[in-house]
């Protein structure tokens, strides 16, 4: 018999990829997501860059039930357990925009994920696999760090994140709920358009590397991230595991320093840089140090004309800090990466944008 | 011998502007417009530079002032002129983009993109 889940975030990128691969693994799939047309309530102007929501038509032709809900409407929610129980609720839905207020982002993200998680815990579902984020710990202090490392979300969006875990982490405490939390690096993959996309298409449309490929010196700044694909296989496997309840899981590729990977896109994308200039850390520093009032002036002056800017100020903050994350506790509960080394799933994604037009 | 100082900034002037009009409009179409335009300009500094030296004319028809220099500093000065021009151009490619499709430096400080869409490499018909 196959079994049951429900996928929150369906229409998504993440969401959506999930469906594919459960689908693919005969999983029966109930799959929920906002109405297309209430996308305007919680999610900002797109600005002049591609959208990076989607509808329910992605899913059309799936073979999966979709009933549209919003989070943080408990009571639109309650039809997605009219059925019966799950075996898993993959909790995917998040709002993942870092141009979004504290209150849009507590709404969605933290109430919302209380509203499901109280439903699925009424409805006594198998586990419930979350989606959370590697930035939750902000730098670590220890490298690369795990997942003992402590909070310190550096932005908003990780804030929430921090928020949703410590219901959760709560609720498996007081009341045994079955959770599996999962911290994925940024994410990338077909259908991917926010973060690592925003790389590639900077460097595309700058049209150079030379500016970009300055790199400190001595201090290797290393680059998480993970292929889609890779993450809902790992979703897919914690769930199966009885050993991953209560726990939380590092989900990336290998790290790889910056400078590698930069100098990967500037190949890849057509655009070497004309040349490499290694810098004095300090002096690197004070570099990126300058250019984040300009990135806050931009947003203060995108958010007065209703639009936003190109590049979201916490995306800075990957250039100057040490985002190095281990993947060690997955493996060795047995995970195997498709994309250990980023650069397949890269060359991969680079391709697939260049064949919509994205790149 | 004589040469003018006005070349090397006049060549540069140029090339970034004519890197800026090739970028946005001539490049998709006219692909080699650069290198043919580059080679031109270039012909026509040396020209006038020789026709001087050969007592032919004054530079620039005695339009610009001309300074009288040490030959071996004149003909370095004389072969630097399409490093110039290529100098110029580069700035142009690097403030402005290589083509159409790019921004270059102007992309990321601006919050309004110019930049026209990247074309995809298939069709729906192509699948």
């Amino acid at each position: 018999m196959s079994k049951r889940a429900l996928v929150t975030g369906a229409c998504g990128f993440t969401g959506s990829n999930l469906v594919e691969h459960l689908l693919r693994e005969k999983w029966e799939v109930v799959a929920t997501d906002l109405k297309a047309d209430a996308h305007g309530e919680y999610y900002c102007v797109d600005g002049d860059l591609h959208p990076m929501h989607y509808g329910s038509e992605l899913l059309e032709g799936m073979g999966v039930t979709y009933i549209p809900g919003d989070l943080t409407k408990k009571e639109t929610l309650l039809p997605l357990f009219a059925k019966g129980s799950y075996d898993v609720v993959f909790h995917v839905a998040s709002l993942y925009d870092y141009f979004a207020q504290w209150d849009v982002l507590y709404r969605v993200n933290v109430t919302g994920t209380r509203n499901i998680a109280e439903l699925a815990l009424e409805n006594k579902v198998g586990r419930f696999v979350h989606w959370s984020t590697d930035g939750v710990y902000g730098e670590p202090k220890t490298l690369p760090g795990n997942e003992d490392a402590p909070y310190d979300p550096p932005n908003l969006y990780s804030k929430s994140k921090v928020e949703q875990e410590k219901i959760l982490w709560q609720m498996h405490r007081e009341k045994g709920f079955p959770i599996t939390i999962l911290r994925p690096a940024p994410i990338y993959g077909p259908r991917h358009r926010y973060g690592v996309y925003h790389i590639l298409y900077g460097v595309e449309k700058i049209g150079l590397g030379a500016i970009i490929s300055w790199f400190p010196k001595k201090h290797t700044l290393m680059f998480p991230s993970v292929h889609v694909l890779d993450l809902v296989r790992a979703a897919s496997f914690v769930s199966d595991k009885p050993q991953a309840v209560g726990q939380a899981y590092n989900v990336l590729s290998d790290c790889i320093p910056q400078p590698e990977f930069m100098e990967f896109v500037y190949r890849s994308v057509g655009t070497e840089p004309i040349f490499h200039l290694p810098v004095w850390w300090p002096l690197y520093k004070l570099f990126t140090k300058v250019i984040r009032p300009f990135m806050v002036w931009q947003d203060k002056r995108a958010r007065k004309l209703g639009t936003r800017p190109k590049i979201d100020i916490p995306m800075v903050d990957y250039i100057t800090h040490q985002y190095w994350f281990s993947n060690q506790k997955i493996k060795d509960l047995g995970f195997k990466f498709i994309y250990q080394d980023p650069r397949k799933g890269i060359w991969e994604y680079i391709g697939w944008c260049k064949e919509r037009g994205l790149l | 011998m004589q040469i003018s100082i006005y070349d090397a900034p006049a060549v540069l002037l140029i090339g970034y502007f004519f890197a800026l009009i090739y970028a946005k409009i001539l490049s998709p179409k006219h692909p080699n417009a650069y290198f043919f335009f580059g080679v031109g300009i270039t012909l026509v500094f040396w020209l006038n530079i020789l026709l001087a030296h050969w007592g032919i004319m004054d530079l620039w028809g005695g339009l610009l002032p001309s300074t009288e220099v040490n030959p071996w500093i004149g003909v370095f000065y004389v072969l630097s002129i399409p490093m110039w021009l290529n100098w110029g151009a580069e700035r142009a490619f690097q403030t402005h983009g290589r083509t159409p499709s790019q921004g270059g430096l102007r992309w990321i400080i601006g919050l309004k993109d110019t930049t026209k869409p990247f074309t995809p490499t298939w069709k729906e018909s192509d699948k």
